[in-house]
């Protein structure tokens, strides 16, 4: 999600060139203005501009009205370019059964966390309830999703990295966002959801999904099954080529941890949500997720990542020690769990079998078979 | 407030201009009060405060004690006007004191001495305090008028166009404005729109697009190249003067709109052939500030004081020093200190050795400005010396010519294409403010269709630059 909304953010060039160009011919063709006796009246070009400005305005509205890329109007003539994985993921929780007893909260550093080996290790029926950008607060209106329910688990596992607490992180960012209702947030505002019809992202999304229409939309990048588990589709190209790729995009290089210090009102979010666990009675493992080895060494040299490590494991493990947490496991290098730099799918995304050996070591030694 | 926000353009801006134009003349002066206090105000009511009090010093030193005979009351009075050079320094550069001399306390073994502050820079000060600083100082050399009444000064003060980051007003230009009681005229709500359109244009499609492939060349100057740091300049160079004359012309229409005439900051400062002529073309009524109440006053003083064996060293030392307060009025930091200074030397050699030549084909004239400019930037940009250092490393090829610009992230053939019709725009013979639109309907349809794409890119986020000085 946050890959294909950067995408289209980063996809504006057409429209910045139509606007370079214009810009280019009002200001050339005023400097021969001068020279003209104007024939006609200042009050004739103030009605033709205010007139194609507010047509050109609708026009950009109803478009994006109907075509609605985003999912947050009415009209559903398209089905929207955004995923939407925490009403997929609320739905399939509404549904499971029995109700799960051990469930992975998360963002998709976790859609690999697998519930059906949870439940071998377990004996416990186990839920992936990881979202596209999952962060603090997301954990805090899940668990009150859970609970207005009636279906609260046993155990939550959550994974907690520096970047989910990062201070510039786009949080809520799934427009039509089902859990918006479950955070002290201001409710849907009718004046913002008016605003966005006319700015250059929802244009952008607009085209794009009619382009979609036209010619096929990509395949998606996962597939959730009915306990939450998420399929990545192989892309085909060598891990070595992605992590590269991703350490060269804006949202990966060196100036992803260049903070000082973690984003306070996540790291509230996150308090918060330990506490309700805490009163609801539901025991909170929590571990630090891992990043691909060339990813650690690249930030630990480049970046604040270390301090911003260890800022974010002495919170974690006062918390710990006040109770609120009922297991800590920092898994950043893969050693840690015994895995190796293959067991990626990119930067930040471990496979089914990382997950398998980080959910080995969150729930102790296999019994042996008898 | 942001003028390119939703809610300026849609809610305030309409509301404030057409109640304004209905109102009576007297009323009306006091609605553009209210108005400007609430777009001061939007931000932080305590900014407001603290633009008052300003305003109140400036107002009471000028109206009581500068209209008195008596020149130590006359003294007195100028003396309290410059307290709030006082304050502003207070909010803007004592912190930047505090650390350097913790720094050099801490590097000779010495226990820290002061204490940072930590005070958040009120949204214009550093303008609304020179224009309140050029009231009292015009009305203590009677060269203007004291203020009638607070309110009459405190709307100078807190004009909405210009309070955020100029262009700067000299009182006596203003007041003489407020004082006509004009119906509003077609031709100039016309020049507005035009002068806004262009202006919220030039912003948010031009300097917004270059800035998003700049800014994170310059997140690390020290990974860059020979290309990505002339890339980085070179953007930097253009997206400066299109983000803070956007603002400039944005305010100039909006004056327009409210039939006061503010003054022009830009008359095409990059076709300028020597830096002299730089400086009377790029803000220009900051340039025009400094000449007035420093650049004239201290040469004058250099003058009587070196005696005749001196003289031709007065203008020079007159011209780098003016030009290092220049740069620091921009910000705290040592970084503009220096690129203001490197600006007075490169006036003070000018104004050397100009009677000595002969003047440079203008193409030469403009290369080397343009050359003079581009190293002047990187120091302009950088945060620091040691960044602005690693920056010049990378440009001189002390880090080899590293990827190639087209593999930058950002950089296509549109940006490329953007950077040449840059070059072009830039080296034409007129800005903005001295444009008038056409009264054609293909020139309507496409400022119409220009106005579209600019409310469009309206809402991404991107502070205009001179809000920071």
């Amino acid at each position: 999600m946050t890959h294909l909304l950067s995408a289209l953010g980063e996809a504006d060039t057409p429209f910045r060139v139509l606007g370079a160009a214009l810009f280019a011919f009002l200001f050339v063709r005023a400097l021969q203005t001068a020279e003209i006796r104007p024939l006609r009246s200042p009050r004739w070009l103030l009605a033709r501009v205010s007139l194609t400005a507010a047509a050109g305005l609708v026009l950009v509205a109803a478009l994006n009205y109907l075509v609605n890329p985003l999912g947050m109007y009415a009209p559903r003539i398209f089905e929207p370019i955004v995923l939407h994985s925490r009403a997929e993921k609320m739905r399939l929780y509404r549904a499971a059964q029995p109700p799960p007893e051990i469930v992975v909260l998360g963002s998709s550093s976790s859609f690999t966390m697998s519930p059906t080996y949870i439940r071998e290790r377990t004996g416990q029926v186990a839920f992936n309830a990881s979202l596209h950008g999952g962060v603090p607060e997301d954990y805090l209106a899940f668990l009150r999703y859970m609970e207005s329910l009636g279906k609260l688990p046993k155990i939550l596992v959550v994974p907690m990295s520096v970047e989910q607490v990062r201070p510039d992180l786009p949080t809520g960012f799934e427009p039509h966002n089902p859990l918006r209702p479950y955070l002290e947030r201001e409710p849907r505002s009718v004046l913002a959801d008016l605003r966005r019809l006319m700015t250059l992202e929802q244009t952008r999304a607009s085209l794009r999904l009619l382009v979609a229409e036209r010619w096929g939309r990509p395949p998606p990048h996962y597939r959730f099954d009915h306990d939450g588990w998420a399929h990545f589709v192989d892309s085909g190209a060598s891990l070595d080529t992605i992590v590269d790729s991703y350490l060269a995009t804006k949202e990966w290089s060196a100036g992803l941890y260049k903070f000082r210090d973690l984003d306070e009102t996540q790291m509230v979010y996150f308090r918060r949500f330990l506490e309700l666990a805490r009163d609801l009675g539901v025991k909170v493992i929590v571990y630090v997720p891992p990043l691909h080895p060339r990813a650690v060494a690249f930030y630990e040299r480049e970046t604040n990542l270390p301090a911003l490590r260890t800022q974010l494991l002495e919170q974690l493990r006062a918390w710990e020690t006040g109770g609120l947490i009922a297991g800590l496991h920092d898994f950043t290098r893969v050693e840690s769990f015994g895995g190796n730099a293959s067991q990626f799918h990119d930067l930040a995304h471990p496979t089914a079998e990382a997950s398998r050996r980080m959910l080995d070591v969150i729930f102790g030694p296999r019994p042996a078979r008898s | 407030m942001l003028f390119p926000s939703h809610l300026f353009l849609f809610g305030f801006l309409p509301v404030v201009v057409a109640v304004y134009w209905v109102l009576a003349p007297r009323a009306r002066r006091w609605w553009l009060l209210a108005a400007s206090a609430v777009f001061y105000g939007w931000a932080d009511w305590r900014f407001l405060l603290l633009l008052g009090g300003m305003t109140a010093l400036s107002f009471l030193a000028t109206t009581h004690l500068m209209g008195r005979e008596s020149l130590a009351a006359r003294r007195l009075g100028l003396a309290l006007a410059l307290g709030n050079l006082v304050i502003l320094g207070v909010f803007k550069y004592y912190d930047l004191f505090a650390t350097t001399l913790d720094a050099l306390a801490t590097r000779n073994g010495l226990e820290p001495m002061a204490s940072v502050l930590h005070l958040a820079l009120p949204l214009g000060i550093s303008f609304y305090t020179f224009n309140l600083l050029s009231y009292s100082l015009d009305v203590y050399r009677q060269r203007a008028a004291p203020a009638s009444s607070l309110p009459d000064l405190l709307r100078y003060a807190s004009f909405f166009p210009t309070v955020t980051s100029g262009p700067l007003m000299r009182w006596s230009d203003f007041s003489a404005q407020m004082e006509t009681d004009g119906r509003p005229e077609a031709a100039r709500i016309e020049q507005g729109v035009f002068s806004f359109s262009l202006g919220l244009g030039k912003k948010l499609v031009i300097a917004d697009w270059i800035a998003q492939v700049i800014d994170p060349l310059w997140a690390n100057p020290a990974a860059l190249g020979v290309w990505g740091a002339w890339l980085a300049v070179v953007g930097y160079h253009f997206r400066l003067y299109f983000d803070f004359s956007g603002y400039c012309d944005m305010a100039v229409g909006l004056g327009h709109f409210l039939g006061i005439q503010v003054p022009a900051n830009f008359r095409a400062p990059y076709t300028a052939r020597t830096i002299t002529e730089f400086w009377h073309r790029w803000h220009i009524t900051l340039s025009t500030w400094f000449r007035d109440y420093l650049f004239f006053p201290l040469t004058r003083f250099l003058l009587r004081r070196a005696g005749d064996r001196y003289t031709a060293w007065t203008r020079p030392l007159s011209l780098v020093l003016t030009m290092s307060l220049t740069g620091f009025w921009h910000g705290p930091s040592w970084t503009y200190l220096v690129w203001g200074t490197y600006q007075g030397v490169l006036l003070a050699i000018h104004a050397q050795t100009r009677s000595r030549r002969r003047p440079w084909p203008a193409w030469v004239g403009r290369s080397f400005t343009t050359l003079a400019l581009l190293l002047g930037w990187g120091l302009f940009r950088s945060g620091s010396m040691s960044m602005a250092g690693s920056l010049y490393a990378s440009m001189f090829g002390l880090r080899g010519w590293g990827p190639a610009p087209t593999s930058i992230l950002g950089v296509d053939a549109g940006f490329l294409l953007l950077l040449a019709g840059l070059f072009i725009l830039t080296n034409l013979p007129r800005d903005v403010p001295d444009l008038r639109p056409r009264r054609e309907w293909g020139y309507a349809v496409a400022l119409g269709a220009f106005l579209v794409i600019a409310l469009l890119c309206v809402g991404q986020p991107s502070p205009f630059l001179y809000f920071q000085f």
